[in-house]
């Protein structure tokens, strides 16, 4: 029932959060100081695989954006992956989905440019 | 305090189901699970199940979150209560939290930051959110409190 993150430093810069299990009022702060750690310790391009997540409220929504926002400040990205269901759900319902890049598989991430181009 | 007596509709012959959570983060996964046993009940699609335990889920949140703007002192043992009424026409859940009104100390108030990109706080985008999410959404605020009503109509034909 809880939120499961992985990390995977994949090259330089890149830093992969494979996500699961439920983001909300409770657990996503511990995902929020993971970005934020992640984008303070200069990392310039951020993935997070989100296939494996079964449910995310609008708190989990607003960790994603200021992390997306944060990013972008350092001139970095945040890429998401494979949203599962609920987020494109939620995605969909608040109108963000186009703040953000989404790709299909983490290959098509890595492959994509580490600078913001939103 | 009871709270069995607590804003029960009286036009139906109801299946009722009560619950009472502290009002902290890590009991609404606790709500969220008794609507997936409510709502199972229901001929729902997985997807209007889970719609419906999104939209509980963000009224608990947003008791919490105005929770959290207080002292520790004045929200200490206070709960949420959901009282769920499946009717003949639609499944109402009723959210009651004690949290009083936010004290008037804008430097606290604003410690939330607000969301980028026009969404102007987490509860303006909730409270749209769950318009979208069930068929009826009211709020109210009494008694020092607030209490949010879900109304989410049945399938055709069900019978309670």
């Amino acid at each position: 029932l809880n939120l499961h993150i992985d990390t995977n430093d994949s090259e330089k810069g890149t830093l992969t959060f494979n996500v699961s299990g439920e983001v909300d009022v409770f657990s996503s702060t511990e995902l929020k100081d993971a970005l934020e750690h992640a984008i303070h310790q200069g990392s310039t391009k951020i993935i997070l695989c989100m296939s494996g997540v079964e449910y995310i409220d609008s708190t989990g929504l607003g960790v994603l954006i200021n992390a997306m926002k944060a990013a972008k400040e350092k001139e970095g990205v945040l890429i998401i992956v494979s949203p599962s269901p609920r987020v494109v759900r939620l995605f969909d319902l608040t109108g963000v989905t186009s703040l953000f890049t989404i790709c299909d598989t983490l290959e098509d991430a890595n492959q994509s440019e580490a600078t913001s181009t939103k | 305090m009871s709270y069995a007596t607590t804003v029960l509709p009286t036009h139906v012959s109801p299946s009722v189901v009560t619950l009472v959570i502290p009002c902290k983060p890590e009991y609404v996964a606790v709500a969220r699970l008794a609507v997936l046993g409510i709502a199972g009940r229901i001929p729902w699609s997985s997807d209007e199940v889970e719609d419906l335990r999104l939209a509980v889920g963000e009224v608990c949140a947003d008791a919490i979150e105005r929770a959290s703007i207080h002292e520790t002192e004045t929200v200490a043992g206070v709960c949420i209560e959901l009282v769920a009424v499946i009717s003949t026409e639609s499944l109402t859940i009723d959210i009651r939290d004690h949290v009083p009104p936010p004290p008037f100390e804008p430097e606290k108030a604003a410690k939330h930051e607000p969301l980028p990109y026009g969404l102007h706080d987490r509860q303006e985008v909730s409270d749209a959110l769950i318009t979208e999410l069930v068929d009826s959404f009211e709020r109210s605020h009494e008694m020092g409190g607030t209490v949010v009503r879900l109304v989410k109509r049945l399938p055709d034909g069900f019978q309670p």
